[in-house]
């Protein structure tokens, strides 16, 4: 299926931002269109092997994703993934994964993938795929302390402005899970949520 | 003579990649980079706004990395080790001048690289780049367990844990910057402490 004109505009704008500055440029002559996959994801756990999304970039154009880990017996979320963010599988990669990492798709998704190796890389511009296999990489263990940092942020400031801008999550998250995520307590969490919802 | 600082980092690549051989490109990467550096207690091995930025291997010795927030304030980003490389990761991805500091809080030994080189190591080395992924799932590795340790682990055992890492962390920095670090109150970290 192709993709349509606003989601193209929205991929290349996410991969473009997430190049160096200096490298940007390289972006303007590239046929996304043909170098894109849509992906649709249903409902459900998704593990490694069934999307082959290694050496990948890949945006998330609708859909709402948890990323669970297993830690000290119990299945925990770290972070979740919304519009228009960027995903790499190195996180749920078998390698390196002690923690049975897994991302689980809320409702059906659609995403959108783009190779860095093989059949696109050849098609594609040789510099801008060395570049982007560069920053991709750099990039996927940025995110992970933009989440630390996030989570050290005031609790309370941190929560009240996730809930607003994810309202969704309140209809998809049990209370318990989204409790964890912040780690604070349920009775807090509803004070939040009543926080956030009041002037929503 | 060989540089005993150049050979660790060289191990330390090879640790990360999981090779038990060193490559042409962790051997060139290595040799890439420049020193040993020595800082002594309390001094920056880079500051906040700094143009020149560069990638550093800790040999020796233990610090924090602070990144500027908005409101002013610094927060503890993450502890600098022995063995670690550290930068400011904004600065690498998307250029402009630091928005962290690095401060060491026993005397250091460091070496460095300056991003410019680095990128262009990466840019002309394809087995460099087809190994950093790997590389970097090493750091998601690393902060994915610092995530879960900080949102999920006891906190009287993660401070156990913390303390055995880096003894004396207590004589180093403040108790809120501590706090912030294991992102609980003040008090709760007081009660930890005592």
């Amino acid at each position: 299926m192709p993709i349509n004109t606003l989601d193209l505009s929205m991929v290349s704008l996410k991969i473009s931002e997430m190049l160096h500055p200096a490298d940007r440029a390289l972006m303007a002559n590239v046929p996304l269109d043909k170098l894109i996959r849509r992906v649709k994801v249903d409902s459900g756990l998704l593990f490694s092997e069934d999307l082959n999304l290694k050496n990948c970039i890949t945006i998330l154009a609708s859909g709402f994703i948890a990323v669970q880990h297993k830690f000290e017996g119990k299945i925990c979320i770290s972070h979740f993934y919304h519009h228009e963010d960027i995903m790499y599988d190195t996180e749920i990669q078998k390698g390196l994964n002690e923690m049975q990492t897994q991302w689980y798709f809320y409702e059906p998704s659609v995403l959108y993938v783009l190779p860095l190796t093989g059949i696109t890389e050849a098609m594609g511009d040789k510099t801008l795929f060395s570049k982007l296999k560069v920053q991709s990489a750099l990039h996927s263990s940025y995110q992970y302390q933009k989440y630390i940092n996030d989570f050290a942020l005031d609790r309370k400031s941190f929560c009240v402005d996730w809930i607003r801008r994810y309202g969704k999550a309140l209809s998809l998250v049990s209370r318990n899970d989204l409790a964890l995520f912040f780690g604070i307590s349920i009775s807090s969490l509803k004070t939040y949520i009543k926080i956030a919802t009041k002037h929503a | 003579m060989p540089n005993k600082g150049l050979e660790v980092i060289e191990e330390r690549l090879n640790t990360m990649l999981g090779k038990t051989v060193s490559t042409e490109f962790t051997c060139s990467l290595a040799r890439a980079f420049d020193g040993p550096y020595h800082y002594l207690p309390g001094e920056n091995i880079w500051e906040v706004g700094e143009k020149e930025c560069f990638v550093w291997f800790i040999q020796s010795g233990f610090g924090f990395d602070r990144i500027l927030l908005e409101d002013g304030h610094k927060m503890l980003n993450g502890m600098s080790e022995p063995g670690i490389f550290i930068c400011d990761e904004k600065s690498l991805l998307w250029g402009g001048s630091a928005v962290s500091d690095s401060i060491v809080s026993t005397p250091t030994t460091a070496y460095r690289i300056p991003f410019r080189e680095f990128r262009e190591f990466l840019s002309q080395n394809e087995e460099f780049r087809e190994n950093l992924t790997q590389i970097n799932a090493y750091f998601v590795h690393m902060r994915k367990l610092r995530l879960l340790k900080m949102k999920h682990m006891n906190k009287a055992d993660y401070w156990v844990d913390i303390k055995e890492r880096f003894p004396g962390i207590e004589l180093y920095c403040t108790q809120t910057e501590i706090a912030n670090y294991f992102a609980v109150s003040k008090s709760t970290m007081h009660r930890l402490m005592s």
